[in-house]
Order: C-alpha cells, then structure tokens, then sequence
C-alpha cells in the first residue's frame, strides 16, 4: 500500500467519524432540559385588580408573565459564535382550584410566547372549556418541537399565562404550575470563531 | 460505537499479506542510508509492544502487528483513572531511519464510569450536577502525526500531536433548584468535538 494512498483512507476515515457534526468544532446536547414553575397564585373574580388583567382589558382575562432564563442553565447559550438549536419539546399547565367556588367561570386557557423583536405572540399551548362542569383540576398540553430561536434573546425566553373567564359568572381563586421542557444543541465551529 | 466502527473500517482496508511477500513487496528505497540499513537486515520484527499516554487516550498498553514494513496495527488495554477500556489504531511509518515520521489513525472506547469523585461538594452550582456524572460514557477517535526515535527493530520512543474527535455522555438526570422558585432537571447532556491530541510512548519491537 503506497503511503499516499494510506493517509487518504486515514482522512476519509476520520472525515466519517465526524459526519453529522462539525469535524473542527463542538457540540453541546442536551436532550431534555425541563423547568417547572412554583405555582403561581391567581385571583379570585370578580375580586381581581386591575394589574392581574390582560392588556387593554378591565375584566374576562386574567395574565401572569413568566421568564425563563435559560442562560443561566445552560452554558454558552448566549455567547456570540454559538450557533444555538433550541426546541420546545412540550409544555404543560395545571391549574387547580384552591377555593370556592372553583373553576365554573373558566373559559380558556392559553400559554404564549413573546418574539423580543416583533412583539408577535405565538400561543404554544391553550384549552377551551368543554361543555359540563369544569374539574377542579385542569391540564393544558401543548405544541411540541418548535424552534425557540426567534424568542430567545439575552439567554431568557419571555411568556404569558393568560386565562379568559366568564364575567357573569363568580371563580374562585386557583394556582398555575407551568412546566416546559427543552431541548438543546449548541454547535461551535472553530472556522468561525 | 462510533470509535469501534472507523477501528474496523480501518482494519478491514489492510489487505492481509504472508512473511515472504511481505519482504518481497517492501518498495525499494531511493535513499541510500535507507536501502543499506534494509540491505544489511532486511526482515523487520513482526510483533512489538508499546506503552504510550497522553490526550485524549490516557494510558494505553499495546501489542503491535507489522503485516508489512511500512504499516503497523495496535490495539491493547487503556486506562484513564476513573475506567479501563480498549483501543486500538493503525500506523503509517513510510521511511525506517533513526528518526522515522509516523502518522497514526486510533479509536478509543472506556467502560462507563464515575466522574462524581470530580465535584467538589462545597461547591454549591458543581454538586448540583453530579448525578449527571455518575455514569459517563467516552469514546474518541484521533489523527497525529509525529516521529519514532529509536531502533525499528528494537526500543523507540514516539512524540505524535494531532487532532481528536471526543465523545463525552452523561446518563443520568439531575435536578436542582433554579431562579425564582423554578425546578430545573437536565438528562443526558453529551459533547462530542474536535480537541488537539498528543502522546508520548515506548515501543518495543522483537
């Protein structure tokens, strides 16, 4: 075997140990990151005020913000020359009632994303009351694998829990516990660096 | 896996050869120190022994294999403090003189082990994630290129520095309080990338 012709099958060979990733560079996976608020206490209506209300509205919707600082977990995340693959793997909201007369007056449920730059909102997850009484017990499931990209901004992802609800109709207070999951890649390249 | 795969591509390339053709096929060399040395005792040993260390293959234990003059296969024990595994490699030496260049294709693989020992416990945000630690998974492939200094027939040493492809995986999850009353929990965080490589070691040929 002719050495040339060795050192080629060496290079192939390791250029195809690095197929799928940068061959001068590094990657940091993680699969599943997962972040669960403490609950967060709502109101009861109509004894809410008017810093609990969503924007532009004096009743029938009920907002809390939520921040996740994903920088602060994961490492490199915000850094300049890291290419970030961020997902949403899935998201969850339980609400349940803490006092009477529960959650009769509920209507929907929404979970939104905040863009940085736009301002758009994306809704991620959301339950609409069936018809029939309304569990003391809520699950609101939502959208899997979009790319957090565009909402990330200084290692934090901005969201809002909004909950629309019958004016007519009394609802006691209740706590939200919100929990996300994630998924992660950061890719380095050192070329680029 | 990934180390196991390019080793056996590697190896399945290497045409198998007898003694005799071996001898006979060896190239004829144009350089005249070359050609005399290999005039004067044309069969090189066939099988050797090396001990080497460095990064990313820690501690190796090898035999050698010579099918023919200019290549070599390896493959022994490894150890890196916290594991032993197995590695292995092919070597490329195109001229045998005192000082002879070699070129080297290697993959390694360890025994998962536990990396927890690594946290200091008083350190608060390290202790958190030692539960990711505790069953780390680490392969790695490397290309380095250097020189033997020695005999090929007898001891040498070899200094190669290269590149490295490393794969670290953590099985495990762990969890721990973040900002603001938030639970956080992590699984299976993993790095794989290209690092640099170097390695010192000690051949022995008989």
């Amino acid at each position: 075997m002719r050495p040339a012709r060795s050192a080629a099958l060496l290079a192939s060979a390791l250029l195809a140990a690095g197929c799928g990733h940068p061959l001068l560079g590094a990657e940091l996976e993680a699969p599943e990151v997962r972040m669960t608020s403490e609950p967060r206490s709502f109101p009861a209506t109509p004894a809410a005020l008017p810093q609990d209300f969503c924007d532009g509205a004096t009743a029938g919707c009920l907002v809390q913000e939520v921040e996740y600082d994903l920088g602060e977990e994961v490492p490199l995340l915000d850094e300049d020359g890291v290419e970030v693959d961020l997902r949403l793997t899935d998201v969850a909201l339980d609400l349940e009632s803490t006092s009477a007369p529960g959650l009769d007056g509920l209507e929907s449920v929404r979970i939104v994303l905040l863009d940085p730059v736009s301002g758009r909102s994306t809704v991620v997850a959301s339950w609409t009351k069936p018809p029939g009484p309304t569990p003391a017990v809520i699950h609101v499931g939502g959208d899997a694998n979009r790319d957090l990209a565009p909402y990330l901004r200084d290692g934090r992802i901005a969201a809002r829990i909004e909950i629309d609800y019958d004016t007519t109709q009394p609802m006691g207070a209740f706590t939200a516990t919100l929990e996300t999951g994630f998924s992660v890649v950061l890719t380095v390249s050192y070329l680029d660096l | 896996m990934r180390a196991y795969a390019l080793l056996a591509v590697l190896l399945a390339v290497v045409p198998g050869r007898s003694s005799a053709e071996d001898e006979t096929a060896a190239p004829p060399s144009d350089d005249p120190v070359a050609a005399d040395a290999e005039e004067r005792s044309p069969r090189l040993p066939r099988w050797g022994l090396a001990i080497d260390a460095g990064f990313p293959s820690f501690a190796n234990a090898s035999v050698m294999y010579r099918p023919f003059a200019p290549l070599r296969l390896y493959a022994g024990p490894a150890w890196n403090y916290f594991a032993w595994g197995l590695q292995g490699g092919v070597a490329l030496v195109p001229w045998r003189w005192v000082l002879s260049p070699v070129l080297s294709l290697e993959a390694g693989k360890f025994r998962r082990s536990n990396l927890g020992s690594l946290v200091d416990d008083g350190d608060e945000d390290a202790a958190k994630l030692k539960p990711l630690l505790a069953r780390v998974d680490y392969s790695y492939a490397a290309l380095d290129l250097g020189v033997e200094i020695g005999s090929q027939r007898g001891f040498a040493f070899s200094l190669k520095f290269g590149l490295s492809w490393i794969a670290l995986g953590t099985n495990g999850r762990a969890t721990y309080a973040g900002d603001g009353g938030t639970t956080v929990s992590m699984r299976d965080p993993a790095f794989r990338g290209t690092l640099g490589s170097a390695k010192l070691g000690l051949h022995y040929w008989f």
